[in-house]
């Protein structure tokens, strides 16, 4: 199957144009340019400014230094010129100084480019994802895409643009050098680009394949990676020790890395041959250069000033060009795959964004499933079949069923997440896929929820809206965290010092802290007390008890039959419908799937 | 000791590593750029007889054949050089992934004497990463010094002759190249020092943002707590601070660089002066003085090649390859005894993590007698999975003493305990690998594995045993329950006296936990079996149970005593069991 880059590389080769360059090409180096153009116009513009200058530097220096050579000759007769000389001499100073100050100046401005750049990219990628569809992210390819897509963006970035310039600035030189030769002999200049044109022709070209030959070895390198992770990081630091598997892990390290090497060397053979074959050929221009400069230099059409600079001018030059040439290709291709994964990403489908439906929405009386059917993209299962509830404002509900049954599915259709579902979900008579803004209308507490690690009160409004402090202190004293930490405000995690390690039972009271302290009409908590201890948690059931009568909805989510014990309606899942419905007296009293799972969980506390 | 005896260790040390995977072509590698060092200079050589017969050609004092030869002379040297550089380069390319790969083995073999505790150090957990960049830098910083040694000085040597036997004054010619651009070097090499370590863990939470934003669970949560605004303000300051630190010492270093250039020109200049000198007195020919003119510019520009290029960013390289080194000789474990029955017992343990002050465990005595089971109780934070790494042997107390099998802790060679753990890991192996891993040495066949996965309602075909499960690497995905049950499987498939589940069953609905439950109790037969767990719906099954509070045992009895003599546990016990009463 061919791989991406040839894939690239072959459309590449289709449009080709005439010259050995193709339209797609041309695209991509004026594409990296074009896109720094447009964010910031003036700043690419002084950018691109200097490496153009820089790039006519050379051919300026053959000029000076030429002269300066048939001085000096000329001063060997006449004394009289050594002025002149040494006026000359100045030149070519001044010359290398702009030179070295272009580059510092290249330098300088390239820091302002790469942050502007790096600003730029994340601002475009960040809201990006934001609008992105949940099925196309959930997609194999796209997290593959975006795994590309996000390493090193902004580098990438940067050195693409280096790199178009670098190009470009090569052709400049190239032309340059070519208008200094034809000024002095046209028809010397003819024939040398007659000869170097296919040396040129070659190195490019050679530079392009070299891309698609470790393009197939990075995939061993990912799982190379993989396994260095798994033999010295920290989450598996205790199955480590404990199994002492490091032998059997290293087996299939060394298997990967010996077809890494394989690759790659077969890859190196290839491009090195072509580096020896190009390198040498190159060396033909400067000794023809030199041979047919000795026709115009026996007739006195050039000074043996001009035909010395001109000379070892041709030597750095030409090896430069072929050399560098080949290199900036090689990495051009990496860049042009790079900026095609990026143009893909910018066109992923997006979900549309719309008005909030806040007013309406949030006095709403009625949550409606009806007639509901849904699989995932791409199964064939039907995780939910014909599923019919209705939850009113105020109310708490429990969702109890087995795994798989399709609890977790629920929620992730009611927060707008999948919308090709069969059936209807309706708010007050509104199907939920027209309403086009959800945001803040639910509160979910997920099972596997993301433990950010950012300051805690940021945790806890996410810095959309001002924290009730005190609300906040009290909320988090009842859960049994130190309200102390709302002072602190550290960050959360483990990465320096001062910032705070939460054990698995604190990050999820810090979550619930989070749901309680919002303001959303409908909260939702899947497995909210997983982590937690059986003092706290029934401490906390008690606690949402007192709460959560009144104003907002609650959804309890939970394989736990004693947290759904209070709750007034309990709803139960099996197959993708709810079989039952009711307060835990009635299910018992029904003696069916309820009583069964209640009973199996009862047992070990009252055989 | 000094810098500068620090980095001849670090060069020696690799060097002696290094040449030692493939001696013959790490040495040749090296001919072929001292080749190449030697060729440069008869290039010069041959540059100026070039130039001076062109003169001589073009003034008629010559005929065409002389430059003839001369041309095609440095044509051949030339096209020397370019087989050497391109032969070079290959071996030096494929032996850079030589070295890396030797180096990353060397990691890779030195983690597995490594003391689990040390992972619990950010210090240390730094030091890992920077040891990998060191590896990876590892052959290029040696050739950079090779070059250096080899290649450049040679042609620096060999110019500095010449020059001499020109006009010794023009000796100077090198040294005003040289020195601006190695203090210059100095100076860049402790400010990229600083401010890698400063801009670390900012690198670190850049990436932590960045993953919940591109993650799933990250991105779905961001999307309904309608968080993306913040995080992507918090990203921007991330970003900015960053930059903020590289700006200043970029600056400061392209400001040392122009320094030294200036100086460099300045040299430049003189050279002209002084070749000029020579030249009108008719101390050294015009075709000398072309000679020399280019090829001091090429002398300048391979000098800035070897101190800027390669000197210069092999100083970043080195304090990387230090951790390398540094990493390789710290301290090991050496483990060598075998448990002798399945008992466990513990005296005066106290226990804190590295970098803390604060004790998670105080003064725990308890002994586990062989074949016992017993659960170990209590609230989060209560320090239940520490007390379960203690018991393993995985920790070392930081007072008192674990005997496990009746062998010292610290010595136990793990043969004979198995735990399922509570963040059980998740490989991108193979299902048979991902059971076959905690005892990889067993040959226990498929028809086993595929046994004791039915076992856990685990249903697989013979051939699925070989199915990836990793979606990364274009197997599939399973549940997380699917995951546990496989985890518990994998915990049992290990031969064991010794076994220790902590909270195995936190994904398990009801129906499920129960029957595991009931397999648990099968399994166990004759093996001392620990479960940690805040379900206390589990001390059914148990012996005796471990309560633990605030880091302290607060009972360790049976369930019926406990719930006389221990207040604490009764009240805990009611909590949950009264809502089953209903």
């Amino acid at each position: 199957m061919p791989s991406n880059a040839a894939k690239v590389i072959a459309e590449v080769r289709k449009t080709t144009i005439g010259l050995g360059i193709s339209a797609v090409e041309v695209r991509h180096v004026l594409g990296y340019a074009l896109w720094g153009f447009k964010k910031h116009p003036f700043l690419m513009g002084v950018y691109v400014g200097l490496f153009a200058v820089g790039a006519v530097m050379p051919s300026i220096r053959v000029v000076l230094f030429s002269v300066f050579i048939d001085k000096s000759l000329a001063c060997m007769e006449s004394n009289a010129l050594v002025g002149q000389v040494l006026f000359q001499m100045f030149l070519i100073v001044g010359c290398m100084f702009l030179s070295v100050a272009i580059g510092g100046g290249k330098r300088l401005l390239g820091i302002k480019v790469h942050n502007e750049i790096e600003i730029s990219v994340l601002s475009e990628m960040t809201r990006k994802v934001e609008d992105l569809q949940y099925s196309s992210l959930e997609s194999e390819d796209t997290q593959a895409l975006l795994q590309r897509v996000g390493k090193s963006t902004a580098e990438t970035f940067f050195d693409g643009v280096n790199n178009s310039l670098k190009i470009i600035s090569y052709l400049i030189e190239v032309i340059g050098f070519a208008g200094v030769i034809a000024a002095y002999s046209w028809y010397v200049s003819i024939i040398i680009a007659a000869i170097a044109f296919p040396i040129l022709k070659q190195a490019y070209e050679s530079g392009a394949y070299e891309y698609e030959v470790f393009e197939e070895a990075e995939e061993n390198m990912r799982k190379i990676e993989y396994y260095e992770d798994v033999l010295t990081s920290r989450p598996y630091a205790d199955e480590r020790k404990l199994f002492s598997f490091n032998p059997f892990i290293a087996e299939k390290w060394n298997q990967e890395y010996d077809e890494y090497m394989s690759l790659n060397e077969e890859g190196l053979k290839k491009i090195s041959k072509n580096i020896g074959v190009t390198g040498t050929a190159t060396n033909l221009i400067p000794l023809s250069f030199g041979l047919l400069l000795l026709v115009p230099l026996s007739k006195g059409g050039i000074t043996p000033g001009v035909f010395v600079s001109l000379l070892a001018a041709s030597f750095g030059i030409v090896k430069e060009i072929t050399v560098e040439l080949y290199w900036s290709v090689s990495d051009f291709a990496r860049y042009c795959q790079f900026y095609e994964d990026y143009s893909s990403f910018l066109r992923l489908p997006t979900h549309k964004r719309g008005e909030s439906a806040r007013v309406g929405l949030w006095e709403f009386k009625c949550l409606e499933m009806r007639n509901l059917s849904f699989s995932y993209p791409g199964a064939q299962k039907k995780v939910l079949n014909n599923l019919n509830l209705k939850f009113e404002r105020g109310q708490r509900y429990a969702l109890v069923g087995e795994n798989g049954s399709g609890k977790t599915t629920i929620v992730k259709l009611l927060l707008g997440l999948y919308e090709d579902y069969e059936g209807e979900i309706l708010v007050d008579g509104v199907e939920l896929r027209e309403i086009p803004d959800l945001s803040g209308f639910f509160s979910v507490a997920f099972q596997d929820f993301y433990k950010y690690e950012i300051r805690v009160k940021d945790f806890l409004s996410f810095g959309k809206k001002k924290l009730d402090v005190q609300k906040a202190a009290e909320v988090l004293s009842d859960l049994g965290i130190d309200p102390m930490l709302l002072d602190q405000n550290p960050y959360l995690g483990k990465f320096d010092e001062s910032s705070h390690e939460l054990s698995g039972g604190q990050w999820q009271k810090l979550l619930l802290a989070r749901i309680l302290l919002d303001d959303a009409p409908f909260k939702i908590l899947d497995e909210p007390t997983a982590s937690i201890d059986p003092l706290q948690e029934a401490k906390l059931y008690a606690y949402f008890d007192s709460l959560s009568e009144g104003e907002s909805t609650s959804l309890l989510i939970t394989h736990r039959l004693g947290a759904s014990v209070n709750v007034k309606n309990i709803l139960v899942l099996d197959e993708g419908r709810i079989v039952e419905a009711g307060s835990h007296h009635e299910l018992m009293a029904n003696n069916r799937k309820y009583a069964g799972m209640f009973n199996a969980q009862k047992r070990w506390y009252h055989e | 000791m000094s810098d500068a005896s620090k980095n001849s260790k670090i060069f020696f040390s690799l060097f002696k590593d290094l040449s030692s995977i493939d001696p013959p072509k790490f040495y040749f590698m090296y001919l072929c750029f001292v080749l190449n060092g030697l060729l440069f200079s008869f290039i010069v050589w041959a540059k100026e007889r070039v130039f001076d017969s062109a003169i001589a050609f073009s003034s008629r004092e010559a005929g065409l054949y002389e430059i003839a030869i001369w041309l095609s002379l440095m044509f051949g040297l030339y096209l020397l050089n370019s087989v050497f550089d391109a032969l070079g380069n290959y071996y030096a390319e494929v032996y850079d992934l030589k070295a890396v790969r030797y180096m990353h083995g060397k990691i890779n073999e030195k983690s597995r004497t490594i003391p689990a505790i040390r992972y619990e150090d950010p210090e240390f957990l730094d030091q890992i990463e920077k040891c990998y960049s060191g590896a990876n830098a590892g052959m290029s910083y040696l050739n950079s010094v090779m070059d250096l040694a080899f290649m450049y000085s040679p042609f620096v040597v060999f110019m500095g002759a010449y020059l001499w036997g020109k006009e010794p004054k023009l000796v100077l010619i090198i040294f005003l190249i040289f020195l601006p651009s190695v203090y210059a070097q100095q100076v860049k090499k402790k400010k990229y020092k600083e401010l890698e370590d400063d801009v670390a863990p900012l690198r670190r939470r850049y990436d932590g943002l960045t993953r919940s934003i591109l993650s799933l669970s990250g991105w779905r949560e961001a999307k309904v707590c309608n968080a993306f605004g913040f995080l992507r303000s918090e990203l921007k300051d991330t970003v900015l601070s960053v930059q903020n630190l590289n700006n200043k010492v970029e600056r400061r270093s392209a400001l040392y660089d122009l320094s030294a250039s200036a100086v460099n020109l300045l040299g430049y200049f003189a050279v002209m002066y002084l070749l000029f000198g020579e030249m009108m007195s008719g101390g050294i020919s015009v075709g000398a003085f072309g000679a020399i003119i280019f090829s001091v510019d090429e002398l300048y520009s391979l000098m800035e090649e070897a101190i800027v290029g390669r000197f210069g960013s092999s100083s970043s390289k080195i304090p990387k390859i230090q951790n390398y080194f540094d990493f390789l000789q710290s301290e090991e474990e050496a483990r060598g005894e075998r448990i002798n029955d399945g008992s466990i017992s513990l005296q005066d343990v106290c226990f804190k993590y590295p970098k803390n002050d604060e004790y998670v465990l105080e003064d725990i005595s308890l002994s586990i007698s062989d074949g016992e089971r017993v659960a170990i109780v209590g609230e989060n934070g209560a320090g239940k999975t520490t007390l379960a790494k203690l018991l393993l042997g995985i920790f070392e107390p930081c007072a008192g003493s674990v005997a496990v099998g009746s062998c010292p802790s610290s010595q136990v060679d793990y043969l004979g305990i198995s735990a399922v753990f509570q963040d059980f890991n998740r490989y991108r192996l193979s299902v048979g690998d991902n059971v076959r891993i905690s005892d990889y040495v067993k040959n226990a066949g498929d028809p086993g594995i595929l046994e004791l996965l039915e076992e856990f309602d685990l249903n697989f075909e013979s051939h699925d045993l070989d199915t990836l499960l990793s979606r990364e690497f274009g197997g599939i995905d399973i549940s997380y329950g699917q995951w546990q049950r496989l985890a518990i499987a994998r915990g049992i498939y290990r031969d064991n006296k010794i076994l220790v589940l902590d909270e195995p069953t936190s994904a398990i609905d009801p129906l499920e936990e129960s029957y595991i439950f009931d397999k648990f109790k099968e399994v166990s037969k004759g093996r001392t079996t620990i479960i940690i767990t805040h379900r206390l719906s589990l001390v059914r099954f148990v012996d005796r149970i471990i309560v633990l509070k605030d880091g302290r045992v607060v009972g360790f009895d049976s369930h019926e005593n406990l719930l006389e003599k221990s207040e604490y546990y009764k009240s805990m016990w009611d909590l949950q069991s009264e809502r089953y009463l209903l």
